[in-house]
């Protein structure tokens, strides 16, 4: 590795330490319950033939994708060679492999048959569907993050010569598990507002978005915690990471809505996320444009604010709820608005024909989720502690050549 | 039932049976033979056959009531204990349209399409949602996962998902919780030489046969006055054709 | 982090476990319900015995999806039919659930701890016939009769004009 950054793990044994594991180790015993509450059938929750993917799936999905994004920190340290970033790579890493096993846990134990998996194994796959393409590219993230790791941290001659081999292959790794995860809603033909394959790309950069946001705040916390120094070179790098992240997101959706707005077909569920006053309208306007996009964006970008940590820990925030509010509007959005088998025409029948299906999610579904969330994070509380992954400083004159001439 | 309605009710059974015995008059005798043959026990599925159906809304005397019916009676779905009725089996519906600028109003049954190329298919990632050698599209239920993958892309909204533990199945229709189920055109039924039973529950509009055989009923009838898809537009070439809508 | 544990710890506690396996060796074997009908010679019913003790777990996964995946029917590849001579239709004055110990399945399934998965679709019993699905009132002949109608009326558009109206009506 070509920094010279020191390495250790968190020497904290205090109450600090374990308390913090143990709050995120309560949400995991909330998902555990959650769990054991929709093992005796779907019918407690709020999901239903109209609405099949709910709340879990908005963590779920939410929490793969931010994986992919906060493994990006490690890629441009190692694959575009910016040498302030590579500090930042083994933290990148661990967060991006546990919030993608977050994720995958919430989205396995929502299955209805688990123990059918099994099946998987034994050579029921099915390549045509993304899903299959999926468990694939996920277990192979988690194998290509184990070996970068590795090339990170063992000194041999070996892994720093696959350092960046191994940087190049997860980076494109990434690219295809995001555009993968986006697909899932790329193809559907049958859904108004699911077939379009701009989904792909609109899953890659809102990826960065969480993905960054969650790195920020996990970093932040983690040197205050540990009283290391963080300066503002860094901080600011992610920042502006962040921001322009969050513009770009914004410029998609844009342009999303705005394909779908000249298509005849899609004026009436265009309307319904737009414009129809519902929760998901509302949520799409102040939950993901106004609260998660703009707010941060201004936080960041306001020259007032410059260097103020505490506005970017609230944009991050914000950010990382917007991101939720993102999913939840494209997922139960899309699937409340009804499929049109007869266009022009009006509908009816006992299967909720013709109009817009309500969803609320249950408290498990929603322990469920943040379950998953908890067990992310508590893995990397974990992580900190057993292994080298935090540098000891990352104050300005220790990542930044150029500091003091700066001054 | 008000007076007028039971009215209406023999007018149109009235119709029914005149049409019904005009109809079998003009048919040959040779031709009452049952057109379902049973294939052979042993015998695995062919694709030579494309098994499908001809639904004539027009003559559906009650939108489809019967057929639903039908259908809840013979594999037992629709009353599940503990879901809600948006959580309830859904295998076979009734839909009344009305169409905006006419005011023309029809009902139909729809229920899954049996598309040839079926989008549930595609996005299986077990391959439990299939489609047999014959056209007929079904749930392996032994690999299905409960992903729901299959409801999100099926555009007809034909899938159901069971919420809840199931006791005492149809022998013939084995149905459990976290797996997805929907119409199996009665396959059943049909490996045993029998029609779908919706299709012998609404008997004046409703034909079932094998769309690879020219001559076929349900071929000749769809060769001669046609049929309609149900969201034509997606190319699904589905198995399930509709006259009248 | 943990502590490097000694080998003397490693040997005693793979000593233990092992006792634990042993030692759960030791009691009887479950006795099973007598299926409703019987074999004709003792060679048959022997055979089938040692096949199915061993094979029964990979004939079923086969066979399902002989059935499932071709429709091959034959009465080998059918579940109803092992579950029709295994499981009486009633017991004691009761239907014979899998989750009752007197089940076929489950005395044995109980006893290794094993759950088959089989009964959370599959009913557990055997069921009459015409309890199963759809009895037609009507004949074959009937039928067919009325299905040739579909075939034949269609062309005439006074008949979809009347029927049109017919369902309008219908619909209150």
């Amino acid at each position: 590795m070509a920094t010279k950054a020191i390495f250790s793990e968190v020497k904290n044994n205090g109450f600090g330490y374990w308390g913090i594991l143990g709050v995120f180790g309560v949400l995991v015993l909330g998902g555990v319950w959650a769990f054991m509450h929709m093992e005796h059938g779907h019918f407690s929750t709020g999901m239903n033939n109209q609405i099949v993917w709910g709340m879990p799936h908005v963590f779920a999905i939410f929490l793969i994708v931010a994986a992919s994004g906060a493994a990006n920190i490690a890629t441009i340290g190692t694959v575009f060679g910016k040498k302030i970033y590579q500090p930042l790579g083994r933290l990148s890493a661990f967060l991006g492999a546990s919030l993608l096993i977050g994720g995958l846990l919430v989205l396995l134990l929502d299955l209805g048959s688990i123990g059918h998996v099994i099946e998987m194994a034994k050579g029921h796959l099915n390549f045509k569907s993304i899903f299959a393409w999926n468990m694939v590219l996920y277990s192979g993230f988690l194998g290509i993050i184990v070996v970068y790791l590795w090339t990170m941290m063992d000194r041999t001659k070996l892994a720093k010569m696959l350092y960046k081999p191994v940087g190049i292959a997860n980076m494109i790794w990434r690219f295809l598990l995001t555009m993968a995860t986006g697909s899932i809603f790329g193809f559907l033909v049958a859904r108004q507002y699911y077939d379009a394959a701009i989904m792909a790309p609109l899953f890659i950069v809102a990826s960065y978005v969480f993905g960054t946001a969650i790195y920020t705040l996990v970093l932040m916390s983690s040197f205050k915690f540990t009283g290391r120094e963080l300066g503002d070179a860094i901080l600011n790098r992610l920042r502006y990471t962040l921001a322009i992240f969050l513009a770009l997101t914004l410029f998609i959706e844009f342009v999303r809505h705005l394909t779908n707005l000249y298509a005849t077909e899609h004026h009436g569920v265009e309307g319904f996320i737009l414009a129809s006053g519902d929760n998901i309208s509302n949520l799409f306007w102040f939950g993901q444009i106004i609260m998660g996009s703009l707010i941060p964006m201004f936080l960041i970008w306001c020259r007032f604010l410059k260097n103020n940590r505490f506005a970017l820990a609230v944009a991050a925030i914000l950010a990382v709820l917007g991101g939720l509010a993102q999913i939840y509007v494209i997922l139960i959005g899309g699937q409340a608005y009804p499929l049109i088998l007869f266009p022009n025409a009006e509908v009816t029948s006992s299967f909720s024909e013709g109009v817009i299906n309500p969803y609320t999610a249950t408290p498990a579904e929603i322990l469920l989720g943040v379950g998953g969330f908890g067990l992310a994070i508590a893995m990397v509380i974990v992580a900190v502690k057993v292994f080298k992954v935090l540098p000891t400083t990352l104050a300005d004159s220790a990542t930044d050549p150029h500091h003091t001439k700066k001054i | 039932m008000s007076n007028i309605d039971s009215y209406r009710r023999n007018f149109l059974t009235g119709i029914g049976a005149v049409s019904t015995m005009a109809a079998a008059v003009t048919i040959a005798p040779g031709v009452f033979l049952r057109e379902v043959q049973a294939k052979p026990a042993e015998k695995a599925v062919s694709s030579k056959v494309r098994w499908g159906m001809l639904v004539d809304v027009n003559k559906l005397k009650d939108g489809g009531d019967a057929c639903i019916e039908a259908c809840k009676k013979e594999h037992g779905w629709g009353d599940e204990e503990h879901s809600n009725n948006k959580q309830d089996a859904q295998w076979i519906r009734k839909v009344t349209v009305k169409e905006k600028l006419t005011g023309h109003e029809f009902s139909l049954p729809v229920m899954c399409q049996h598309c040839d190329t079926a989008p549930c298919v595609d996005v299986c990632p077990t391959g439990a949602s299939m489609k047999r050698a014959d056209g007929i599209v079904q749930v392996n239920k032994h690999v299905c996962i409960g992903c729901r993958y299959c409801m999100m892309a099926c555009p007809y909204k034909a899938r159901s998902f069971i919420h809840e533990t199931l006791t005492d199945q149809k022998p013939g229709t084995p149905r459990g919780k976290g797996t997805v189920e929907s119409c199996n055109m009665c396959v059943n039924r049909v490996d045993a030489g029998l029609n779908p039973a919706c299709v012998d529950a609404a008997p004046e509009a409703m034909l079932f046969g094998d769309l690879n055989d020219p001559e076929s009923k349900i071929s000749k009838a769809l060769k001669e006055f046609g049929g309609t898809q149900i969201r034509a537009d997606l190319g699904l070439n589905t198995g399930i054709r509709y006259q009248g809508i | 982090m943990f502590r490097q544990l000694s080998k003397k710890t490693y040997f005693i506690s793979l000593v233990l476990f092992l006792a634990l396996g042993i030692s759960s060796c030791n009691s009887e074997q479950p006795k099973l319900m007598k299926a409703v009908t019987q074999f004709d010679s003792d060679q048959e019913r022997d055979a089938h015995i040692a096949l199915m003790r061993y094979d029964h777990k990979d004939l079923l996964r086969h066979k399902r999806d002989d059935t499932m995946l071709r429709g091959i029917r034959t009465k080998d590849n059918s579940l109803k039919a092992c579950i029709s001579c295994h499981v009486p239709k009633e017991h004691n004055g009761k239907i014979l659930r899998h989750t009752d110990p007197e089940h076929f399945c489950a005395t044995c399934h109980n006893y290794v701890a094993a759950q088959p998965d089989c009964f959370k679709c599959h009913v557990d019993h055997p069921v009459d016939d015409d309890k199963a699905g759809v009895a037609s009132t009507l004949s074959n002949k009937e039928l067919d009769a009325l299905h040739a109608s579909v075939v034949t009326s269609s062309d005439k558009l006074v008949d979809n004009k009347s029927s049109i109206n017919t369902s309008t009506q219908e619909k209150q």
